[in-house]
């Protein structure tokens, strides 16, 4: 088999009945190749040491409490969008009834003023599940400004955070 | 901690011999006790194949980097709570974890984009984080692949993005080695069948822009 500059599949002997020796799809492989190239140089220099130390803690963080999201492992990219997020939410809310957050704080009123109810209630929910008390609700707010709320105002359900973990 | 990048790219190069699996086996095992190291080394062999799979269904850095760490959590979980048995198809495993935690995602896209009210959601609505492509060949592949269905998208990507033998990938995808042949070559010619309508259709429309 001819070797392309980009060529990263690996080499099989099954390749001419899966069509890559095929000469007329020469160029959508050269193409394919191209981009999945692409695509693995994408991350930071970084990338390898970062996920190896994400995932490598002793006891990877987990989603406690009783719903069905119970256990899900949460990632230090789903931990800054669901501080971020739950705190836009609560902002939402609070800024509208013109006082501070407090653990009361309902998903009701926020879903009428939004006209987004699902996604709301589901971010307080995700809220109370981190046991957010008064101060707690505070400190996920000061966390998420100095996150930049970067992800501040997506519409990501709890669901995109805490996937299927059990889909194995 | 000091991570080697040396096997990052994992490219290999003799028919027979493409498969580390034999050789991952004490990396697992040392992983599996605790060993910060050889999880480093099983991260660099497999993170950005991992990524690139992720990375060719949600045209997302963001999101393919998140996927990536949590099939790479639930795996580091299972080897250190005995949930793995090795069994010289660690690969396979790995890669059906990353496939389901990407349909997972597929699905979730659609379901975000059926929102019963759409104009409700004006405020809240997500920025388009998807990256654009600067080599337009690729573009036109890359929209090509989105025409797919599912199961022959899977079928490239995983071969292409994910570097996966054909045997590993009937593992993966629970299907006879021989239709999966079959079904890679068609969805090879589907995909040059698609690119090439869309460069006609491309040519069709600079002579007409031209002309009018």
């Amino acid at each position: 088999m001819t070797r392309r500059p980009h060529n990263i599949r690996p080499e099989d002997e099954h390749a001419a009945e899966a069509g890559e020796l095929d000469a007329s799809l020469a160029s959508t492989l050269e193409l394919l190749d191209r981009a999945a190239a692409a695509d693995r140089a994408a991350p930071s220099a970084d990338f390898e040491e970062r996920t190896a130390l994400a995932t490598l803690t002793p006891r990877p963080l987990r989603l406690e409490g009783t719903s069905s999201r119970a256990g899900a492992i949460i990632t230090p990219l789903r931990l800054a969008a669901a501080i971020a997020l739950a705190a836009t939410a609560i902002t939402a809310y609070v800024g509208m009834r013109g006082r501070a957050p407090a653990a009361h704080d309902t998903p009701q009123p926020i879903a009428a003023a939004t006209q987004a109810h699902t996604e709301v209630e589901a971010w307080l929910a995700f809220a109370d599940e981190l046991d957010a008390s008064d101060d707690g609700i505070a400190s996920l707010l000061a966390d998420a400004a100095s996150l930049g709320t970067a992800l501040g105002g997506d519409t990501l359900m709890p669901d995109d955070l805490f996937g299927d973990e059990g889909s194995l | 901690m000091v991570l080697s990048r040396e096997a990052g790219d994992n490219t290999r190069t003799r028919a027979g011999q493409n498969r580390p699996d034999a050789d991952v086996s004490p990396l697992l095992q040392a992983a599996a006790n605790g060993d910060g190291g050889a999880w480093g080394r099983i991260v660099a062999l497999y993170g950005r194949r991992l990524f690139a799979l992720a990375k060719s269904r949600c045209r997302d850095d963001a999101s393919a980097e998140d996927i990536t760490q949590s099939v790479l959590a639930t795996v580091a979980i299972k080897l250190r709570e005995g949930g793995y048995t090795e069994e010289g198809k660690f690969e396979s495993w790995l890669f059906r974890v990353a496939m389901n935690r990407i349909r997972d995602f597929a699905r979730r896209k659609t379901r975000r984009h059926e929102v019963a009210d759409p104009g409700a959601m004006e405020t809240l609505t997500e920025p388009d984080r998807r990256e654009r492509e600067h080599d337009p060949e690729v573009a036109l592949l890359r929209s090509a692949l989105e025409k797919l269905n599912d199961a022959d998208r899977e079928i490239i990507e995983l071969r292409h993005h994910g570097g996966m033998s054909f045997q590993q990938m009937s593992d993966v995808l629970d299907e006879p080695l021989g239709t999966l042949l079959a079904r890679h070559h068609r969805a090879l010619r589907k995909l040059k069948d698609l690119i090439e309508t869309a460069r006609r259709q491309e040519g069709e429309s600079k002579v007409e822009a031209r002309t009018s």
